[in-house]
């Protein structure tokens, strides 16, 4: 099995005076390197969940393997993705890789948007950047997967701007931009924690089915063992900066090895419709 | 079994561009002393409002609210101060609800200088107890909010609403900003001072999972009006409305 994404001996370190929320850990002193030793492999087409606590390292990892780490933090290690080490690789072809081959979405849809453009100009802006020099097409595929997404009246809603729409529309808005060129892995950061749990439901169903069609990649980031247990068929969990634990999810759920691994799945609310109460 | 707080065809509006909002829609509910009611629904079902409502952050359209027998919406002045602190709110966000200026030690100590609850060294003390009540130590008394984690802060939160000795408290959304093992520990932190304090919860939530372990009863609220209210077992074994349903449906399935 060859690996689509390899992260060999990855690590996050932050000099003294960091900005940004990212390293308020390390601004408090209590810690300098974000991410020790991070090492592990994704096939193509396969669904990867990473799984901790506020302040574990999780989103920096996500950040750092897209290349969009907070000025200041440096990435020491090996990511190859397709064959290249991405902290090497310079900013043209970064830019490239990302949204065409690579693509991310965010926890909060609505800082990530630009709140003064219709959102299907945003959607289709993502192909024109990447080479496509048909404004119409650029549209009507934009259009087509507002609606692959399922986004209610995307005709109505491409018109509108970030603001006026509710937060479930605003993140398949960015579910669009992201699968619009066909990335071959998609890293979806806590993409459903702002959204109502009926909301979130749809979202996750959005990310599997995409995920299942077209043979993506997913690495799903998430604090909530339970939102990752339907999607992922394996698990990381990061505790303090490191790995912990990696293996099946249900493995992970049947028998962790790790504490931490355990209290996370403790965390998780064994509910559901009744009659599947575990 | 008596009603610490009764609601009765409550209308809240506000007004917006196209004409007035409705966003609780004649509601009525009745909180027991002692209980935790958990008031569950998705955004911009009106639970917010009506949480605000209850402790007068926001003034109703109509109907009316009694607490402990005393309708609230006539108090003014003086009586509405002192009734002010016996119900107290957290709310979702602890970093915008906590003056960022202000040490964890004077957002505490506030609510006790406001209500002349106690002066100087007896002030100060009671803060400390506070702070070791809700798991932090003595010595935080002096840091500023940024210099706590999520958890922490929510901490702070509950404490300051504690400081005045309320018998009830509204938490909104107080715990969903937490990561799981966070919303964990204040979950129990919750449930433990309620048993010591006898305190009466409404307990504000989108998701239903969250509430099941401290709920005593669930009220389901849609479009500004409850569609189900009974006991939380009933609720988690044998939900009534559609809606409900619906609900536990999207709580995310783990199949081990």
């Amino acid at each position: 099995m060859t690996s689509l994404l390899s992260v060999d001996a990855l690590r996050i370190d932050a000099p003294n005076d960091v900005p940004g929320d990212a390293a308020s850990d390390v601004r408090n002193g209590t810690r300098r390197t974000i991410l020790h030793d991070i090492s592990f492999d994704m096939a193509a087409g396969e669904t990867v969940g990473i799984v901790g606590e506020s302040g574990s390292g999780k989103t920096s990892l996500a950040l750092a393997l897209m290349g969009l780490l907070p000025h200041g933090l440096r990435a020491t290690g090996r990511v190859t993705f397709e064959g290249r080490d991405l902290l090497t690789l310079d900013d043209r072809t970064r830019r490239d890789l990302r949204g065409r081959r690579m693509a991310m979405v965010f926890q909060e849809p609505f800082t990530a948007l630009n709140p003064r453009q219709r959102v299907g100009a945003q959607v289709a802006e993502m192909a024109t950047a990447h080479g496509q020099r048909d404004g119409r097409r650029a549209r009507l595929d934009a259009m087509a997967m507002l609606e692959r997404v399922g986004l209610a009246e995307p005709e109505d809603r491409a018109q509108r701007y970030p603001h006026q729409l509710s937060g479930g529309e605003r993140q398949r808005v960015l579910l669009a931009m992201a699968l619009l060129l066909a990335p071959v892995l998609l890293i979806a950061d806590e993409p459903t924690s702002a959204l109502d749990v009926t909301v979130q439901a749809q979202v996750l169903e959005v990310l599997r089915d995409c995920q299942r069609e077209r043979g993506m990649a997913l690495l799903l980031v998430s604090h909530d063992l339970g939102v990752v247990a339907g999607t992922c068929h394996r698990t990381i969990v990061l505790h303090e900066g490191r790995i912990v634990e990696n293996a099946a999810t249900r493995e992970i759920f049947t028998a962790p090895r790790h504490p931490q691994a355990a209290a996370l799945v403790a965390a998780v609310p064994r509910t559901g419709p009744p009659g599947t109460r575990a | 079994m008596s009603a610490l707080l009764s609601v009765r065809d409550l209308v809240v509006e506000y007004p917006s561009p196209c004409g007035r909002v409705r966003a609780v829609d004649g509601l009525s509910l009745e909180i027991n002393r002692g209980e935790t009611l958990a008031l569950v629904g998705e955004s911009g079902c009106g639970k917010t409002s009506l949480g605000r409502a209850i402790v007068r952050l926001v003034r109703p359209t109509a109907g009316e609210i009694r607490f402990d027998g005393t309708d609230l919406l006539a108090l003014s002045g003086e009586p509405l101060r002192r009734m002010r602190r016996r119900a107290q709110v957290v709310f979702q966000d602890p970093k915008a609800s906590l003056d960022p200026r202000m040490s964890a030690g004077r957002i505490i100590r506030e609510g006790i200088d406001i209500h002349h609850l106690a002066t100087g060294a007896e002030a100060d003390a009671r803060v400390g107890r506070l702070l070791g009540e809700v798991g932090l130590s003595r010595s935080d008394a002096g840091r500023l909010p940024h210099e706590f984690s999520g958890g922490e802060r929510q901490r702070i939160a509950i404490a300051r609403a504690l400081a005045v000795e309320p018998e009830f408290l509204v938490l909104d959304e107080a715990v969903s900003a937490l990561d799981v093992i966070v919303r964990a520990q204040i979950l129990g932190l919750l449930a433990a001072l309620q048993a010591e304090r006898a305190l009466t919860y409404l307990f504000i939530a989108h998701d239903l999972s969250v509430v099941e372990r401290i709920a005593t009863r669930v009220a389901v609220m849609q479009r500004g009006r409850i569609v189900e209210c009974a006991p939380t077992r009933q609720i988690f074994d044998a939900p009534a409305v559609a809606y409900t349903q619906s609900l536990l449906a999207a709580i995310p399935r783990v199949p081990w």
